[in-house]
């Protein structure tokens, strides 16, 4: 039979991810050696190596299982935790999930990255140097290869074309030009090769000169070629290097004459105890060829003494088959130590199998509960050189466990963290998305059968129609609750995004050599999912910026007064339909002059305005700007603040920045609940209801002829609060037929984006509501201008305006410069200082 | 049909190794974790008990022991699926009353051809 894993596969991976998050933050936690802590970690890294051997993601399992191997030694207390181990770590953890991802098709795992991550992994096992070893003469990734290699070396020495070759060069080979991995790489060519670098001879890396060459190498080449072949690939370094090639005595074993095998299984009384069942072993052993089975009865009791829990029975089997001794005994693997079992093949002058020798010897070394020993059946075989001679000492320094251990047992101090038991199930989310529009839809046939209703509840009265007002009125109620249900299934706590902050706070204060704690309040705050998944990176972004710009060195701090240990707080909660995630840092604020004046540097503004701090700090979110005297690591990443708001935008959101010089700033995102429905203001022009967003207006207002100034062209302000606003007329916007009505006042809504106000011409404002948006773009081309449509409760569709792409249509540089001009003639006419640099 | 405790933390692995088993038609009741199968085991009765040894709360080996105690599993085979193949974690499994062990990664023709050791 077969099965298909792959269906498995999407859970192991989400199983993963989860195992890795749990490692990073239980990493970060690692401060004091919690033995529970140190445990969950290696339960989760144990468990995606089981996972990824068995649906077959190899590179993870094997990179996984080096992990597993230095948690184990963390774990049992052989090594100490150390700061240097937990990044290591943390850098594996951020590996796994670049391969997990690779074989997700996600884009390839950096090889480098791995392989460097893996090699010092290697070294740290048993408590070795894990520092990079940039100047190493060799290259790096000699430990990666012995540790494949070693794997299968015994399998590989001893067959039929194989060479053995012993190179050790001088140590100035290199400054001859020559390269130890070049020529690795033409044996390549000519069979498998294994690499086995010995490195007993390299100095300490205080005395090692990076120009000298102080490993030498056990090679073994599985190929037919001829000594001449492999002899030439080092005819260049002949004289200068010790080099010994030769061929490894051909092992083909012939098969034994009469293949079989006499077996003595006399199993311990107490064997069924085990749940192992010895007529099940018998048949097993006639999977393998045919058996003659003698039971010996001569130690089963009177019937009135036998125990019929207990196992009184032995047998004799002759096995007729040419299945190999390791085959037998892998029947009996499970009960070794609860019998006595010997294993003699029937022409016991022919075995050939080293590994069963080796097993046996040890064996009987191993004074064990077997108490007869079994006879062996097999003899060494004739090769004078076992496998031995290839093999390497181990390159780990021995490990000193008994004093590791002695500290670690008492460590167990920290209370155990409960774990997080949930009952959830896991969904596609493309089901959840058609759970959503379906529930779409039925919130407008819902509101269309209302509308119906009221209708008809106009033109006639009597109790049906009472009663379908009624049914109505509950369908309503039902279909809301239903909606809001609906919603929150796509809703996750903003831990999911917060999650990872620990350790992005953890690595670059560490880089900047900071002091920085983070407070995280309300993370238990629900977000939707799609605007969660988009918003991680421009939370990255801000919090990178903080802890960059925002923080200051503890030098600086001290000298200023403040604690040493700076603070970014992170708080996310809700107000009104929005979410608002604020990223409060305590550092030296946003310095007003060195904004204005980088600003003017970079001809964003012009000498002559005017501006007030706030929107002085409005300044950072124009592309182009970067205050960082020197474009750092971290947060010129060639990604500006101006991608940052634009990003949010892009969402429904908003940013904006609160700031107290010496004190700190504030980044406050909002954000939409949900991308599916929005909260909409329905407006009339001419005849077509359209959908303003509501978060995007400031207000909307009735302003007189008075207020109303013309400019070039059509171009229209609105002088309102002391401030002038340009104004777009939709009707003139979306081609429409001027208005009939020749009152002088208008009905203005006035929306803001990007820190710019700008007032919508509409005819008429009916109601609030909260509206389905549905894309357009699915069968029409994107019109900028419009976010989307929307059905109605008439069945009518609406289109869903889209602020920043009416104000990029509509607002022609003429009207917002002279808005601009005329606040800053105004502001200074009343006596308002902007700061001026 | 025998029926077969399937113990694992990890729902991935869990699955496969339940869908395998019904695929052969073996009844199959899971736990994610050692209490939980031996809150399933009480007053039960099953002809194969498979767990992983890593499991939070309680672990395979405890599961072993604990299981053992009851009267009703004394004989029941109980295989434990772990990535250790050293000597070492196969006697901490024997020791606490395991009956065999599978070793991790295994695929479903490895898993049925082994619990065919023990169950028929």
């Amino acid at each position: 039979m077969s099965i298909d894993l792959s269906q498995f596969i999407s859970t192991f991976l989400e199983e993963s991810y989860e195992g890795l998050e749990i490692m990073e933050s239980s990493l970060l936690d690692l401060d004091s050696a919690d033995e529970e802590t140190i445990n969950t970690i290696f339960r989760a890294a144990h468990s995606i190596k089981g996972g990824a051997g068995t649906f077959g993601f190899s590179e993870v399992a094997d990179f996984t299982h080096v992990v597993e191997t230095l948690l184990d030694e963390l774990r049992s207390g052989k090594q100490d935790i150390s700061p240097p181990l937990v990044n290591l770590l943390l850098e594996s953890v951020d590996c796994i999930k670049a391969l997990l991802e690779a074989a997700q098709d996600g884009p390839e795992a950096d090889a480098d990255v791995v392989s460097s991550v893996h090699t010092r992994l290697e070294q740290a096992l048993g408590g070795g140097n894990i520092e990079k070893c940039g100047s190493e003469p060799v290259p790096e990734n000699d430990a990666q290869e012995e540790a494949t290699t070693a794997v299968d070396n015994q399998s590989a020495a001893g067959r039929v074309g194989c060479w053995k070759i012993t190179f050790i060069p001088n140590e100035d080979l290199l400054q001859s030009g020559h390269e130890p991995s070049f020529m690795f790489e033409a044996l390549k060519d000519l069979g498998e090769l294994q690499i086995l670098p010995n490195k007993s001879t390299l100095p300490k890396f205080s005395k090692l000169n990076p120009e000298s060459i102080y490993l030498s190498w056990n090679l073994v080449l599985i190929s037919d070629c001829s000594a001449e072949d492999v002899s030439e690939i080092f005819e260049w370094v002949e004289d200068e290097c010790e080099l010994v090639i030769e061929r490894s005595v051909a092992d083909e074993s012939p098969a034994p004459v009469d293949p079989g095998w006499i077996i003595h299984f006399t199993p311990f009384e107490t064997l069924l105890e085990t749940g192992n069942e010895p007529s099940f072993m018998l048949e097993a052993l006639s999977d393998l060829g045919s058996v003659d089975v003698t039971a010996r009865i001569e130690n089963l009791p009177e019937l009135s003494t036998l125990d019929p829990e207990k196992l009184y029975l032995s047998w004799v089997v002759n096995l007729y088959s040419e299945c190999s001794e390791e085959d037998v005994r892998e029947v009996f693997e499970w009960v070794e130590d609860e019998c006595s079992l010997t294993v003699t093949a029937f022409d016991s002058s022919l075995k050939t199998d080293v590994s069963a020798v080796e097993k046996e010897v040890s064996a009987q070394a191993d004074v064990s509960a077997n108490t007869s020993a079994p006879q062996i059946g097999t003899i060494p075989v004739s090769d004078p050189e076992p496998s031995s001679d290839v093999a390497v000492e181990p390159i780990e320094p021995s490990i000193d466990r008994s004093k590791a251990k002695l500290e670690k047992t008492t460590s167990a101090s920290k209370k155990a963290k409960p774990a997080a038991e949930s009952s959830s199930i896991r969904v596609d989310t493309d089901k959840i998305d058609a759970l959503i529009n379906r529930v779409g839809e039925l919130v407008i046939t819902q509101a269309m059968l209302g509308q119906v209703g009221d209708e008809l509840a106009e033109i006639s009265a009597g109790s049906e129609v009472e009663r379908l007002q009624a049914g109505l009125d509950q369908l309503e109620r039902n279909t809301r609750d239903l909606q809001e249900d609906v919603m929150r299934v796509r809703m996750l706590p903003i831990s999911f995004v917060f999650n990872r902050f620990p350790r992005l706070v953890h690595d670059v204060s560490g880089k900047l050599g900071k002091k920085v704690e983070l407070v995280i309040t309300g993370e238990q705050t629900e977000i939707d999912k799609t605007v969660m998944e988009k918003i991680g990176d421009p939370m990255v972004h801000l919090i990178r910026n903080s802890l960059d710009h925002g923080l200051e060195t503890p030098e600086e701090r001290v000298a200023a007064g403040k604690p040493e240990m700076g603070k970014v707080e992170l708080d996310a909660y809700h107000q009104g339909g929005f979410i608002i995630i604020d990223i409060t840092d305590d550092g030296r604020g946003l310095n007003t002059e060195k904004i204005y004046q980088k600003a003017l540097d970079k001809g964003l503004i012009t000498a002559d305005q005017v501006l007030t701090d706030s929107e002085i700090n409005e300044l950072v979110f124009k592309p182009g700007f970067s205050t960082a005297d020197a474009v750092s690591d971290l947060s010129g990443r060639g990604v500006g603040m101006d991608v940052v708001r634009r990003n949010i935008e892009s969402l429904g959101g908003h940013v904006s920045v609160r700031s107290e010089p010496g004190h700190g700033s504030t980044f406050s995102v909002s954000l939409p609940l949900t991308l599916a429905i929005l909260d909409g203001q329905l407006v009339r022009i001419h005849n077509e209801t359209y959908i303003i967003p509501l978060i995007a207006i400031v207000e909307t207002i009735l302003a007189d002829s008075n207020s109303v100034s013309p400019i070039a062209g059509e171009n229209k302000l609105l002088h309102f609060r002391d401030e002038y606003i340009p104004l777009i007329n939709l009707r003139s916007l979306f081609k429409l037929p001027k208005s009939e009505d020749k009152t002088e006042s208008s009905l203005i809504a006035i929306v803001e984006n990007s820190g710019q106000k700008v007032g919508l011409v509409v005819d008429e404002l009916f109601g609030q509501q909260q509206v389905v948006i549905k894309s357009l773009e699915v069968n029409f081309k994107r019109i900028e201008g419009f976010a989307g449509a929307t059905i109605l409760g008439d069945g009518s569709v609406a289109l869903i305006l889209d602020v920043a792409g009416l104000m990029k249509r509509g607002l022609n540089f003429e009207s917002a410069a002279t808005a601009k001009k005329r606040n800053e003639i105004f502001r200074n006419s009343v006596g308002q200082h902007g700061v001026v640099a | 049909m025998a029926s077969i405790l399937v113990v694992d933390d990890s729902a991935s692995l869990r699955n496969m190794v339940t869908f395998t088993l019904k695929q052969e038609g073996y009844q199959v009741v899971e736990a994610g974790n050692g209490q939980e199968a031996l809150g399933k085991a009480q007053g039960a009765r099953f002809d194969l008990v498979l767990t992983d040894v890593n499991m939070p709360i309680m672990d395979g080996i405890t599961l072993c022991a604990e299981l053992r105690k009851l009267p009703a599993f004394k004989f029941t085979p109980i295989l434990v699926l772990t990535t250790e193949s050293s000597p070492e974690m196969k006697q901490r499994g024997k020791g606490a009353g395991a009956t065999g062990w599978l070793v991790k990664p295994f695929n479903p023709e490895k898993l049925l051809s082994t619990i065919k050791r023990v169950v028929r």
